[in-house]
């Protein structure tokens, strides 16, 4: 359900150039759960980017379904974004002036659609916020909001999960959590996530490790 | 009197000269003042008029062989070299102009300032936690914000001056023209004064400093742990998410406004300096649609009905030179001029000119324009002139309402009306007093009017400052004159009005001055309307220029102050509309957002700039209507400007945000976020 086919960014520092992907190639099928490991400046933040479609790529390709969506306009991708695709960030990226309940129901609300009845306080249910539907942002710790932003992420029901780092800010207690929900959603709804991770032990609790070390792709196992 | 006034000023210490000077027609009491100072004109009248009421002098007196009138005439000359701001020379009213918009644009101008300084350290924040981490006390910081400050008065001073300077002279001609509508006020120069100049630049320097003093106090409450953060927290305050409303899962909402209107409540602060500076340039936008508008329309209605450019009044004892020179002046110009007078005796305040009168042998007092002309006429008489085409008759004869010629101007208790139909009704009779003004109430007699005449037997036009012609019988005026008879004087003197249209009215009047000076024996009264017209349009163009100016002023601080606070909080939203993008909404929809809440906030400003505008405007009308008939007019240009400066802020709002969001991908907005 979702290929790269020898997808490139490059940067210029001076007259030098830094490849943070250099010809990557990755499928993923439906129902994965796929963690993508390395270490600093391996790539795969980037990699999370361009699949997501917030970063452009210098070269190659990202289909997800049949639709290469850098072929998309800023438009297009960003309505492809919202029906298809979940984006969870490690600083959690939740709009500041929305409570928990509006900042999950966001992205169904852009498509002029409703939620079906007790969905959202299933969800809720699900992520433990039930009790802080109501709060701003700044007003949660950092395990509510990433479960804010795993709700946001899933409510759409999306083809593609994607969490960049979504335990990076989160203490040991938070980040078991956070895996968990991920896990659960992967084997109770068979929801398809590429998670990023320099974390190997939450890098273990995917059924897929790929590994990236300079840009590249040096490991893939499944478990 | 006077000699007692005299003495009684001479050992008041305001004045420092008192001189009495007697001719055989007058006495004169000259004054100078010792200490003269702003309001010396003022100070002079209060002295008089408790004078005038103390020795009860405001009335005329009829003497044996001799009348007695007081007036005072200040010499305004001397008074304005004195930096006088006496009311009736204008002056004090444009300076108090002056100085209400001086005093607008510093306070806009300051409130902008501060409003940029604010936003500037809430985007240093982190800069400026960091330097407290490592070490910089607050002081040291509050240091650094004042200096900052400091040098925009090094820059922004002395560029302030020439720009000041530039301006002056660019707009000198214009500033003449203001002041030509004042009595006795040379044109303009430029003085650079030292003193001035210290004045300006301490005033300036606390102006800047003012508007920077909140920015030092918001560096004082910072703590080093601000520098730790990674992202910003953007902060809500309670009373804010009290106010937003909830959206929920199971509403269709409009997603763009809803975000909008959450977002417009919490920059509303932020925005609040340029939202006050568009309101008052709205309201001077109405203000000059409001002045342009019915100052045109009075100068229109005071000049533009006489039918003619140039009128010259001669007066003299000797009619055959009167009218050699009369003749002469109507050679001088190929144009229509004629004599609307030649008459023995000279009309004053309204005597009648029925044989009865001129047999009488009345004296002219003072040359003054009649309120009432009187012209006596038997039933035959008027039936030939009479103009029924303006008239309704009824069958006794008597008329129901006077039609004053459509082009003239005439007014009716102090106010002045263009083509009006005036009724009369039996009850409402006209009143005349006998003594024509100085008699009490009891000595009037009620007449009712007959007719009216668009051209007197005696005169081809009736004159501009008439307010009224009424026709009367002749049995009216024998009874009005009954009580001249006590009158007695000296002979009249000839009189002759010449008016008409000129092509040049400059040159003729030139010329004219030219014959009469030459003439000798005349005394003469030489109107050039054109140059009337030309000298008011000019005053009112030269205000209108200054009070585009000030507005264009304060625009420039509401789109500058507008394009920075625009720009500043466009970087600081970057992240935000970034997340906005990740979730989902496309460009045009966060451009939506955008424009809406630029729409709300600027919203607000149109409806209470207009609301402040059209309060003004009516202000400005009611003002005028005082003292002259005007039709009401709606605002439409005030209006459309006020629309114009809106539309540009929110354009160069929304141009400004553009700028600073293109070019960036979402994820480098996220990256941003942690420089």
């Amino acid at each position: 359900m979702l290929q790269v086919k020898n997808l490139s960014k490059i940067y210029r520092v001076g007259n030098e150039k830094i490849y943070a992907l250099d010809k990557v190639n990755l499928t993923v099928n439906k129902g994965e759960f796929v963690a993508v490991m390395g270490s600093s400046g391996s790539g795969k933040s980037t990699l999370l980017h361009m699949i997501a479609g917030v970063d452009t790529p210098d070269a190659g390709e990202v289909v997800i379904g049949d639709v290469d969506i850098h072929r998309l306009s800023a438009s297009e991708q960003a309505i492809f974004r919202r029906r298809n695709i979940g984006v969870i960030y490690q600083s959690y990226n939740l709009v500041p002036t929305l409570t928990v309940e509006e900042n999950m129901i966001l992205p169904l609300a852009l498509e002029g659609k409703k939620a079906a009845d007790g969905e959202v306080e299933r969800l809720l249910e699900f992520l433990n916020l039930t009790q802080f539907r109501k709060l701003l942002p700044n007003q949660l710790s950092g395990g509510q909001q990433q479960r804010t932003a795993i709700g946001r992420a899933m409510l759409t029901k999306p083809r593609l999960l994607l969490a960049d780092e979504p335990t990076g800010n989160l203490d040991i207690q938070n980040t078991k959590e956070v895996v968990k929900l991920l896990k659960q959603a992967n084997e109770m709804y068979g929801q398809t996530i590429l998670m990023v991770t320099h974390d190997l032990a939450v890098g273990k609790e995917a059924k897929r490790q790929i590994v990236m070390k300079d840009g590249c792709i040096v490991g893939d196992t499944v478990k | 009197m006077l000699r007692q006034m005299a003495e009684d000023f001479s050992e008041d210490a305001f004045f420092s000269e008192v001189h009495i000077e007697e001719t055989e027609e007058k006495v004169e009491l000259n004054l100078t003042v010792a200490l003269p100072g702003i309001n010396t004109s003022r100070r002079m009248e209060r002295k008089f008029d408790n004078y005038k009421t103390e020795y009860r002098l405001e009335h005329m007196q009829e003497g044996a062989d001799a009348y007695i009138m007081i007036s005072s005439d200040p010499n305004y000359e001397l008074l304005v070299s004195y930096g006088d701001l006496h009311k009736d020379n204008g002056m004090y009213a444009y300076l108090m102009i002056f100085f209400f918009v001086f005093g607008v644009i510093t306070v806009a101008s300051v409130l902008v300032l501060g409003a940029v300084f604010e936003v500037s350290t809430f985007q240093r924040e982190r800069d400026f936690a960091l330097l407290l981490s490592v070490g910089t006390d607050k002081r040291q910081m509050k240091g650094m914000v004042l200096l900052e400050s400091a040098l925009y008065v090094v820059f922004a001073l002395p560029a302030g001056c020439f720009l000041g300077i530039l301006l002056f002279v660019a707009s000198k001609e214009q500033i003449d023209n203001l002041l030509s509508s004042l009595e006795r006020f040379p044109p303009v120069t430029l003085v650079i004064s030292v003193p001035y100049l210290v004045i300006l630049v301490m005033w300036g320097s606390v102006l800047i400093v003012g508007a920077a003093w909140k920015s030092m106090k918001k560096v004082e409450r910072l703590r080093p742990i601000q520098a730790m953060r990674q992202s910003r927290d953007i902060y809500v305050p309670e009373r804010k998410r009290v106010r937003q409303k909830e959206m929920h899962a199971d509403e269709k909402i409009r997603v763009v406004h809803w975000l909008a209107k959450k977002n417009q409540i919490r920059f509303q602060k932020r925005y609040r300096p340029i939202i006050g500076t568009m309101i008052v340039t709205i309201v001077l936008c109405y203000m000059l649609n409001g002045f342009q508008k019915y100052t045109t329309e009075v100068v229109d209605m005071m000049y533009g009905g006489n039918g003619y450019n140039v009128s010259i009044e001669l007066y003299s004892d000797n009619l055959e030179g009167l009218e050699s020179l009369a003749g002469k002046i109507k050679g001088l110009s190929d144009s229509e001029l004629y004599a609307i007078r030649e008459i023995e005796l000279v009309l004053s305040e309204p005597y009648p000119l029925s044989e009865t009168g001129a047999e009488l042998d009345i004296r002219r007092n003072f040359v003054q324009i009649p309120t009432v002309v009187l012209i006596s006429a038997d039933g035959s008489e008027y039936e030939d002139v009479f103009d029924s085409a303006r008239t309704e008759v009824a069958e006794t004869g008597e008329i129901e309402g006077i039609y004053i010629d459509t082009d003239r101007v005439w007014m009716l208790d102090g106010v002045a009306y263009k083509d009006k139909l005036f009724a009369l009704s039996d009850e409402d009779a006209c009143w005349v007093y006998r003594n024509y003004g100085f008699g009490s109430a009891e000595e009037k007699i009620k007449i009712s009017v007959v007719g009216c005449l668009s051209e007197f037997p005696l005169y081809t036009e009736i004159e501009e400052p008439t307010r009224m012609a009424m026709l009367v019988t002749r049995e009216t005026i024998v009874e009005l004159e009954r009580e001249q008879a006590s009158v007695h004087g000296k002979e009249g003197q000839y009189y002759v009005s010449i008016r008409g249209n000129v092509e040049d009215a400059d040159e003729f009047a030139k010329e004219a001055k030219r014959l009469i000076d030459r003439q000798g024996e005349v005394w003469a009264e030489v109107n050039n309307y054109a140059e009337m017209i030309r000298k008011e349009n000019a005053s009112i163009s030269g205000f209108r220029f200054l009070m585009t100016g000030f507005a264009l002023m304060i625009a420039f601080v509401c789109v500058c102050g507008n394009f920075i606070v625009s720009w500043t909080v466009g970087r600081t939203r970057k992240k935000e509309f970034a997340i906005l993008a990740s979730v989902g909404l496309t460009p045009e929809e966060i451009r939506g957002v955008r424009l809406q809440e630029l729409l709300m906030q600027f919203g607000k400003a149109l409806m209470l700039g207009t609301l402040l505008g059209i309060l003004t405007y009516q202000c400005i009308y009611y003002m005028y209507s005082q003292e002259y008939r005007l039709d009401w007019c709606a605002p439409w240009e005030g209006a459309g400007m006020s629309l114009l400066v809106v539309a540009i802020s929110i354009f160069l709002a929304e141009l400004t945000l553009q700028a600073v969001l293109k070019n960036n991908t979402i994820a480098e907005a996220f990256r941003e976020d942690g420089m």
